[in-house]
């Protein structure tokens, strides 16, 4: 609210995956694929095998053309993008970290230049002096992950450091050394990945097939170690894995579902460079970088979204808010009367006023039209049951920040909210009408809020006499707003599945 | 319109300004230097590539220019890391709001560094093989450095505006606006891109006098030509200068004529070695086997150019005099980790001098 906005409709979550999810994907190779070249060209050097070490060479090119230039620069691209979307979460890392930061830097610094040293001096310096390079590269480049774990960890379990405001507490967190492990044996798989690209465009053959399985017993070793840390990670979330499993936070789950199955996949896959080298091709090293970096993106979303509804766990929520804010900016007379960057500062022009709590309240997350777009969302709903749940917004699934504003600002965000969407749709199935109306908060089955266990009717008819009811059933359930052709689908397609199940069936 | 500030204490900052100041200014200067070579060298590249296509001494210089360009632009971004990192500690809560302002402008930066980079290691390894285009790939280049620049520039001159922001503002809350209003950001870019001409210009006479195995005549001839380069890029930079100064608000520019003491004085000083570098670089130009001119003149450039930074950010200070003051940030100063932070600089200046070392032997080696 003390920073402008700046209102992309691509939606900032995605904007920030894009860049960090290819930060990621490049700068643990980065850690891993340095500490690939080193051991393998100790192993040639020992073997005295010279195609081996003619592919280090040409493996260490590649490296730090993809590592030097797309990892670094993306790196910092992190920073001009989190200063963007969100600013106050920023500044908070900031001014904790900055000597943390700092000791990065200077990791950072000695790595970039002894990996220039490194793939510039290949039969130039002594073979004992190009080792000790390839370490320094390796041993900077694994401790500056070491040091922003500790402040990427710090923002989803930040703990100790909510009270006592002590930076190392902060960094060493309950999820550091999970984290740590999970993202160093990464590493090691992500090595292996990527040695898989150049060793399939090798000419000779022969040599490639034994890089090739070399490369995928890397894949595999980090697998192996990377999962288990994996689950070491999941127990110390700052929400509990039941939660997780109870879908209450659908984009957590959806991630860990697509983590589990792609690194399942990526598993799999890996066998084949084992097994049979020879059968692989070129295209399938593609395949495998594709799928792990669906993996590492989807691992990368369960973080992001495990932290929910704050930016800074238990600090600052992901609309920029600090909880005690709330109550400063109900004394202040609403979000517009606080929020610094608005021309309406207050409700008189509705739509406009609207628009700007919107902006000032919602874009953090949502656009209209891209991601978490609200417009494909709030189709066929109306004013007054979007004015609902923005009074129940802690109570949605995927746990949003509770709304800031006051009445009024509630009923023109509403109003506003209302005007974006499509004044010609039409819900055509009661499916649609669960699902907008009902699925935001219950599951159908699952431990979360089900209704087949929340749900206590015998027949149709109560049913859909239940429906318009609903508001004078308990504080938190908004009132029914619709249309009585849409309780007639809701009824219907709750029916279908509610008496098909056999305990319900008891019931009738 | 009240400027919107920001307050930026939600936080306390880990050490008193005094300690992050410093390494802000000397960081920055470390950046500005391989930036100028980085933004002087594309231009100057590309200008001859363009221009110059028929003088083979050019031509040679450009492609021993790009052989360096992708180790320059490493330094330059890792040199630039550090100075980000300090300069949003002390004066980040109007940095964000400035960055936002520009935003689609501010964010371009990243892909075209990128792009900018990759189009120098293309030169520096496929030079033979991209003759044909190497007008199109330095051109290219050479421009999307230039932007880069320009949007440093505003964003760098945008945060010391408050007092303009709300109104820009809800001009283009979607894309983000440029401050073309703001009349002295074109000296000031002028300033800068001529400074990095000049840079380059002692940089060509260092390349020429370091030139031990190659031709000796164009080495000679690069002395020469670098010093010329400098000589003329920082002749007309010093009224430009002017031009600069003047375009600020008279309340800023005042503080460089007396109204602070150690800016006034910095300003004569800078000017003063101004005068002696242009003469130190004459007499490299016209002797230009006697290496000891050259490196007096990198020398005096080295000073200049520490005194610039200096007054940089005496300006930023002027600007943002009625808004905010750096003394103004809380402390809960961490002695430990800055203690750390000393102990890791230490430990890599070591392993990075080590390496230098090693290079510089292989080189020596190479060529006897």
């Amino acid at each position: 609210m003390n920073y402008p906005i700046w209102e992309m409709d691509l939606g900032f979550g995605l904007l920030i995956a894009m860049v960090a999810i290819t930060h990621v994907f490049i700068s643990h190779f980065a850690i891993g694929g340095g500490f690939f070249l080193i051991l393998t060209e100790y192993y040639a050097y020992i073997k005295k095998d010279n195609k081996i070490m003619q592919y280090v060479k040409l493996h260490s090119k590649f490296f730090a053309l993809v590592t030097l230039v797309f990892g670094a620069i993306s790196g910092v691209g992190i920073w001009f993008t989190i200063g963007l979307i969100n600013p106050a979460a920023t500044i908070a890392l900031i001014h904790t970290f900055v000597w943390a930061w700092a000791i990065e830097w200077v990791f950072f610094l000695v790595e970039v230049v002894a990996g220039v040293v490194y793939y510039t001096t290949w039969n130039r310096v002594s073979q004992k002096n190009h080792f000790i390079i390839g370490w320094i590269y390796f041993i900077t480049a694994f401790l500056s992950l070491v040091v922003i774990n500790g402040i990427l960890t710090f923002m989803l379990t930040p703990n100790v450091w909510l009270e006592t405001r002590n930076v190392w507490e902060g960094a060493f967190n309950v999820t550091f050394l999970p984290s740590l492990f999970t993202r160093t044996f990464i590493c090691v798989a992500l090595a292996g990945v990527y040695a898989l690209v150049t060793a399939s465009f090798m000419k000779d053959k022969e040599t490639g097939r034994k890089i090739i399985r070399y490369a995928g017993i890397w894949i595999l070793t980090g697998l192996a170690f990377a999962i288990p840390s994996m689950v070491w990670y999941y127990y110390n979330l700052p929400l509990d894995v039941t939660e997780i499993l109870s879908k209450r936070l659908p984009t957590t789950w959806n991630a860990s579902l697509a983590l589990a199955i792609s690194g399942g996949v990526l598993l799999i896959l890996s066998l084949i460079p084992i097994v049979v080298p020879k059968y692989f091709h070129k295209s399938m090293a593609f395949v495998l970088g594709f799928v792990a970096f669906i993996a590492f993106g989807s691992f990368e979303f369960v973080r992001e979204s495990a932290r929910k509804p704050y930016v800074i766990y238990g600090y600052m929520y992901v609309n920029s808010l600090r909880p005690e804010e709330y109550p400063v900016i109900k004394e202040t007379g609403g979000v517009l009367q606080y929020a610094k960057w608005v021309e309406n500062k207050d409700t008189t022009d509705r739509l406009a006023a609207g628009k700007e709590v919107f902006r000032v309240a919602c874009r953090n997350c949502h656009s209209i039209n891209g991601y978490k777009g609200l417009k494909k969302t709030l189709n066929g709903l109306n004013k007054d049951f979007i004015s609902e749940v923005i009074q129940r917004l802690e109570l949605l699934k995927g746990k949003m920040p509770p709304f800031p504003g006051n009445e009024s600002e509630r009923e023109v965000l509403a109003e506003y909210l209302h005007s974006i969407t499509e004044p010609d749709f039409k819900i055509s199935s009661g499916e649609e009408v669960f699902n907008k109306r009902c699925n935001i908060c219950h599951n159908k089955t699952g431990e979360y809020r089900n209704l087949n266990s929340l749900l206590n009717v015998h027949d149709r008819e109560s049913l859909l006499k239940r429906i318009p009811a609903l508001g004078s059933m308990q504080k938190k359930m908004a009132p029914w707003s619709g249309t009585d052709e849409e309780a007639r689908m809701l009824a219907e397609y709750i029916a279908s599945w509610y008496f098909g199940n056999e305990q319900n069936q008891e019931r009738r | 319109m009240e400027p919107i500030i920001t307050s930026p204490n939600t936080l306390p900052i880990p050490a008193p300004y005094w300690v992050i100041l410093p390494l802000l200014i000397l960081t920055f200067l470390v950046h500005l230097i391989f930036m100028n070579l980085l933004l002087g060298g594309t231009v100057l590249s590309a200008f001859n590539i363009i221009f110059k296509k028929n003088d083979p001494k050019k031509v040679h210089l450009s492609k021993k220019l790009f052989s360096f360009t992708p180790a320059v632009i490493a330094v330059a971004v890792n040199f630039g890391v550090a100075p980000l990192l300090f300069v949003q500690t002390l004066y980040g809560h109007l940095l964000y709001s400035s960055s936002i302002l520009m935003a689609i402008f501010w964010f371009s930066v990243i892909p075209l560094v990128i792009i900018g980079y990759y189009g120098t290691y293309l030169l520096k390894f496929k030079w033979d093989r991209v003759s044909n285009q190497r007008v199109l790939v330095t051109g290219v280049v050479s421009v999307i450095f230039m932007v880069i620049a320009f949007f440093f520039v505003n964003n760098m001159t945008l945060m010391l505006r408050p007092e303009q922001w709300y109104e820009h503002y809800f001009k283009s809350p979607s894309t983000g606006t440029l401050n073309w209003w703001d009349i002295q950001i074109y000296p000031r870019y002028l300033h800068i891109f001529l400074g990095a001409l000049a840079v380059t210009g002692v940089w060509t006479m260092i390349i020429g006098i370091r030139g031990k195995t190659g031709d000796r005549e164009w080495s000679e001839w690069a002395v020469k030509y670098g010093s010329k380069v400098f000589f003329y890029t920082t002749m007309i930079n010093i009224v430009i200068g002017f031009l600069f100064m003047f375009a600020n608000p008279k309340r800023v520019w005042m503080i460089f004529m007396g109204q602070n003491k150690l800016a006034t004085l910095l300003f004569i000083l800078s000017l003063v070695v101004a005068v002696k570098v242009l003469t130190t670089a004459r007499k490299a130009g016209k002797d230009p086997s006697n290496k000891k001119h050259v490196w007096n003149t990198a020398g005096e450039l080295l000073t200049i150019l520490l005194f610039m930074v200096i007054m940089r950010h005496q300006l930023r200070d002027a600007y943002l005099e009625p808004y905010f003051k750096i003394n103004q940030l809380e402390s809960a100063i961490q002695t430990e980790l800055f203690a750390v932070f000393i102990l890791m600089l230490i430990l890599g200046m070591i392993s990075l001098g080590w390496m230098i070392k090693v290079v510089l032997n292989m080189k020596q080696a190479e060529e006897t």
